[in-house]
């Protein structure tokens, strides 16, 4: 939505930036580097064995693993004593893992690598696959012997803090704590730094600093940061992984936790501090002092000290004076304190009467007061014309919020930059209203439309069905789910109804998983 | 004693054999309950005999009695029905046990139970009221003020018959010498008496009699309770889970083609021909061909006769046991007509002998499962909340480790159960990870090879977890709703998606039941 303010994107992004190294973090990281061959060795292929193996390749990077395993094996029966046979081999096991057949995966993939190929290099990656797939079979045991074999025999290579990392996952599963600590400082500041595991370190280093973070100590938490990060970037991620740990600690009610938290809060204040540039002058070091500040002020607001956030925003308005960053900021945090009437006031002072009035308007549907949001809306579209659309999806959800339906639903046809959410909030109201057979035609379109929806969709004709008081076509709605598609939740939520709501077994679904 | 007529010459016979009749009584009894009394290493058929005469000739006797008493007077007949309960009540229980009545055979342990403890509670009154009387008359003829006044006989006729022998025998109802020492002085010199059984004792209070009763109702209860606790804990309501006897290989079913002719009809008309000719069959051949599987082998583990298991008894079958938790439907799609057409397949598809009825138990009743004979698979499914106790989660967790058990688990219908069976894992195995269990690996693929997770509904996802414990799943986990596939109707899904979660049912109970006769077998080489 255009409605929003630069600072409001500024932030979005600064969140999804966030939110996807988090993701980052939480998935187990994919031993990239280890199943590509290096382009000298490609040279030594034939033109047939690199064309066979193009093939394969193109079919496994679609994930088309059945495919790419007829291919691979195709290879070895063709090329056995190719240069790319060891490769083929390696490969032809991951598709196995990708399929789940892990044990096949070991005993006729990797471990024919190492007995065929020993001292080719995929040598190492078939031993570490083996530890790795040991681990996901839940063999635990025999994963730790392997893993501690492949760092003892590969000490230098990748491979040994790929098997770290997974040693961490593994103790991690174990709640021990200590080992854990180990294998991360381990990793993060005694492990050979390879640009291909620039993930695996990022997310050892964040996990250590998060475990630093939440004992309280900021020196060592920033230590494992800096190992990985420098400058803007490391003060950014500071910032970060700081907020949670500090909100958690102050929030305990034991003195001493709350107190940890509320000095790693001074300690990460101060630090910025001295991170922040002084020249004013120049457009970019003001600018980034400008954030600093805000991420300062955020931080003290995560600790639960209102003064300490107050104080931060009066010595910026001193010393950068007023602007509408500032003063979003200012209503932003007033508004989070119920302090409402301040943050309207605040809002009120921006220079871009435009994004004032949409904060307004923001408040007013918050407070329900939908007539007077309706009115800055209406003053933004005649003030804004550029962004007519943006604005009349806001009316539509204001005079949905407001229970006018019939007005709502003429507001989101309108509003079809947002399509098919448009037809869903549509469909839903005509359900309000009663009206069925037209919320059902809507659901229908979308079905016919999305096929990612289309289980969604269908589901919500079944219940519209059933609300109606049909229970013949809402019983055949959701059957019809469970049988075309079986493997959506929709199917789960369809099937359970049948049987709990309905008495009915026979729900047509049923697939199998390969 | 009431009037009686002479006892038969016979009752003399009951008399001497009592002690004999007790003691076969007895050790039929230990044999039959706990666990491990007979030693399993010593043929079946020896346990069985004494069980059966043990309680045969308990009953016999209790009988007996019971008939000798007839005609003797009420109190006698009294003592003799006393005395008969328990022979009596343990052979019809195990009557209903042999001709396999289960409802029967727990409705008479109920109710037998509720026998015994009105049985009991009617000679605890019985005691109370023969001390305190016999307490009254001693103190009626120790003070000289009670036994002036209040000389003349009991009216009671009750108090008259129960007296202590020596007024039976008409001597002066006096304490004996020693008696008064063991009596402190009460108000004027009274004795002050401490007997609990008589109601003359100084704590009861005025209400002395329906003080008595009370306390002696509260305590008895509580000691009825604790024993009846304290017997289930040494065994009593222990049960004993027994595989089917016999032997086989864990390896994957051998399949193969049958091929078979079909012949189809083909008429052929002459538009030419002013004779109509009747139709006429061309032989057509169609290979139609229908896969079957061949039981080249016997399914089971170990060496022995037919398929079973090593571990197994003669006796033994394989039972499908459900767990009952609270919190949630533990009961969706319960015995006939759902699992209980899982267990009549299992025996069909391994010719392994298998329990008439599926079963339940509730979670803490796994302890009453002895180590070496408990359940080698337990199922738990639902779709609502699963709710386990501190020692329910100790209990199962004991059952899956100690025990070398394994939970079945099954999603009945949502993502709600998905995460509380995860959850409920969690605090069972704390430092156990699930994994995804792999397509190869030896659960999906024996005694069937499954190509596929066959699904009813993704409520939990796609994917098949485990818990692996020493290499070994002890849970495995169905996302999708396997027992639908099971029930009557298959829940509509297609034949073949029914037809892999039967055999993907199959491969778990078997895999259980493989694992724990090879650990049985380990065990067993290990004692030696």
């Amino acid at each position: 939505m255009n409605i929003l303010s630069a600072t409001i994107l500024r932030r979005i992004a600064a969140s999804l930036l966030a939110g996807f190294l988090l993701i980052l973090s939480a998935a187990p990281v994919a031993a990239g580097a280890l199943d590509e061959m290096a382009l000298d060795r490609w040279a030594k292929l034939r033109e047939t064995e690199r064309y066979q193996l193009n093939i394969a390749e193109k079919y496994f990077r679609e994930q088309n693993w059945k495919v790419a395993l007829d291919e691979y094996q195709k290879f070895l029966s063709l090329y056995e004593s190719s240069e790319g046979a060891p490769y083929a081999q390696l490969k032809w096991s991951i598709c196995q893992v990708k399929l789940r057949k892990l044990n096949t995966a070991i005993k006729d993939g990797f471990q024919s690598v190492l007995d065929y190929w020993p001292e080719s290099p995929e040598a190492p990656a078939a031993a570490y696959f083996i530890a790795r797939s040991q681990k996901d079979m839940g063999e635990v045991k025999a994963a730790k012997a392997a893993y501690g074999k492949v760092m003892a025999e590969r000490p230098d290579h990748p491979v040994a803090v790929y098997s770290k990392w997974d040693l961490y996952h593994v103790a991690e599963g174990e709640k021990d704590q200590p080992k854990m600590l180990s294998l991360l400082k381990d990793v993060v500041f005694n492990s050979k730094r390879d640009p291909e595991m620039r993930e695996l370190f990022h997310n050892a280093s964040r996990k250590l600093a998060e475990h630093h973070f939440y004992s309280g100590e900021f020196a060592p938490a920033k230590d494992a940061l800096a190992a990985t990060w420098k400058d803007h970037e490391l003060v950014h991620l500071v910032y970060h992984d700081v907020r949670s740990p500090v909100h958690h600690l102050t929030g305990q009610a034991e003195a001493p936790q709350k107190q940890a938290g509320e000095k790693l809060a001074d300690a990460v204040v101060a630090w910025l501090s001295e991170q922040t540039p002084n020249e004013d002058t120049d457009p970019g070091k003001r600018s980034r002092a400008q954030e600093y500040g805000y991420w300062s002020a955020e931080i003290q607001s995560y600790s639960r000290r209102p003064d300490k956030v107050l104080a931060i925003y009066q010595a910026m308005e001193k010393r950068f004076g007023v602007d509408d960053g500032l003063l979003q900021r200012q209503g932003d945090w007033l508004k989070g304190q119920n302090r409402r009437d301040e943050a309207r006031r605040t809002y009120d002072r921006f220079t871009n009467k435009i994004e004032s009035q949409k904060q307004l308007a923001w408040m007013d549907r918050e407070e329900k007061q939908y007539d007077a949001a309706l009115l800055k809306y209406q003053g933004l579209i005649a003030q804004d014309p550029a962004n007519t659309a943006q604005y009349q999806w806001a009316t539509a959800e204001t005079l949905e919020g407001a229970g006018k339906h019939k007005e709502a639903i003429a507001a989101y046809r309108q509003a079809d930059v947002h399509y098919p959410e448009n037809l869903k909030r549509m469909a839903g109201l005509h359900r309000h209203l009663k009206e069925y057979t037209e919320a059902i035609l809507l659901y229908s379109q979308i079905a016919g439309a999305r096929a990612d929806q289309a289980p969604w969709a269908m589901l919500e004709i079944a219940r519209t069905n059933e609300q109606a008081g049909d229970k013949e076509k809402a019983i055949k709605a959701y059957q019809q789910v469970c049988r075309l598609h079986p493997k959506s939740h929709s199917a789960s939520e369809a099937h359970a109804h049948l049987q709990t709501h309905y008495k009915i077994n026979i729900t047509l679904g049923g697939a199998t998983e390969e | 004693m009431d009037s009686s007529s002479p006892l038969p010459a016979w009752t003399t016979w009951l008399r001497r054999l009592a002690p004999i009749v007790w003691l076969a009584w007895a050790a039929a009894l230990l044999c039959w309950i706990v666990p491990g009394f007979y030693p399993p290493t010593w043929p079946p058929i020896g346990g069985q005999a004494i069980v059966a005469v043990g309680l045969a000739a308990g009953a016999a006797w209790g009988l007996g009695i019971v008939v000798a008493a007839r005609g003797q007077g009420r109190q006698t007949m009294l003592r003799a029905g006393s005395w008969a309960y328990p022979f009596l009540w343990a052979g019809v229980v195990a009557l209903c046990d042999l001709v396999g009545w289960r409802d029967g055979r727990v409705l008479t342990v109920q109710v037998g139970q509720a026998g015994l403890f009105l049985l009991g509670l009617g000679w605890v009154v019985w005691v109370f009221e023969q001390s305190t009387q016999a307490g009254e008359n001693l103190r009626r003829t120790s003070d000289p003020l009670l036994a002036t006044t209040d000389a003349r006989p009991s009216s009671s006729p009750a108090a008259a018959s129960s007296a202590s022998p020596s007024a039976e025998n008409g001597a002066p109802l006096r304490p004996s010498a020693a008696e008064p020492k063991k009596f402190a002085l009460r108000r004027g010199g009274a004795p002050k008496v401490w007997n609990p059984l008589d109601a003359g004792a100084w704590y009861f209070g005025r209400e002395s009699r329906f003080n008595q009763s009370a306390a002696g109702f509260v305590v008895y209860s509580i000691a009825f309770l604790a024993a009846v606790a304290g017997v289930g804990r040494l065994g009593g309501c222990r049960e004993m889970y027994e595989m089917p006897a016999g032997g086989g290989e864990a390896k994957p079913l051998a399949q193969r083609l049958q091929i078979q002719k079909v012949i189809r009809k083909k008429y052929v008309v002459n538009p030419y021909s002013s004779i109509i000719f009747r139709d006429r069959q061309i032989e057509e051949v169609k290979l139609q061909l229908q896969e079957m599987t061949a039981h080249q082998y016997a399914v089971g583990f170990g060496k022995g006769e037919g398929a079973g298991f090593a571990g197994g008894t003669k006796r033994g079958k394989v039972r499908f046991i459900r767990l009952e938790y609270a919190g949630g439907d533990w009961n969706q799609d319960f015995g006939a007509g759902a699992d209980l057409n899982m267990l009549i397949e299992y025996g069909v598809r391994t010719s392994q002998k298998v329990e008439s009825q599926t079963e339940s138990r509730t979670i803490a009743q796994l302890k009453n499962f002895p180590l070496g004979a408990s359940p080698p698979v337990v199922y738990l499914t639902g779709e609502r909340n699963i709710q386990l106790s501190k020692s329910e989660t100790e209990i199962l967790r004991e059952y899956l480790l100690q025990k070398h058990g394994m939970l079945f688990g099954d999603n009945g219908g949502s993502r709600h159960f998905h995460n509380q069976f995860l959850s409920m894992m969690s605090a069972v195995l704390p430092n156990v990870q699930p994994v995804s269990v792999p397509l190869d690996d030896r659960i999906h693929r024996i005694p069937y090879s499954i190509p596929f997770l066959p699904i009813v509904a993704p409520h939990g996802g796609k994917e098949a977890l485990g818990w692996k414990v020493d290499g070994r799943w002890v849970c495995y986990y169905h996302p999708g709703d396997i027992a639908d596939a099971w029930a009557d109707g298959h829940a509509g899904v297609r034949p073949e998606v029914a037809e892999y979660c039967y055999q993907l049912g199959v491969n778990v109970i078997f895999y259980g039941h493989a694992e724990y006769a090879q650990w049985l077998d380990s065990q067993r080489k290990e004692r030696k």
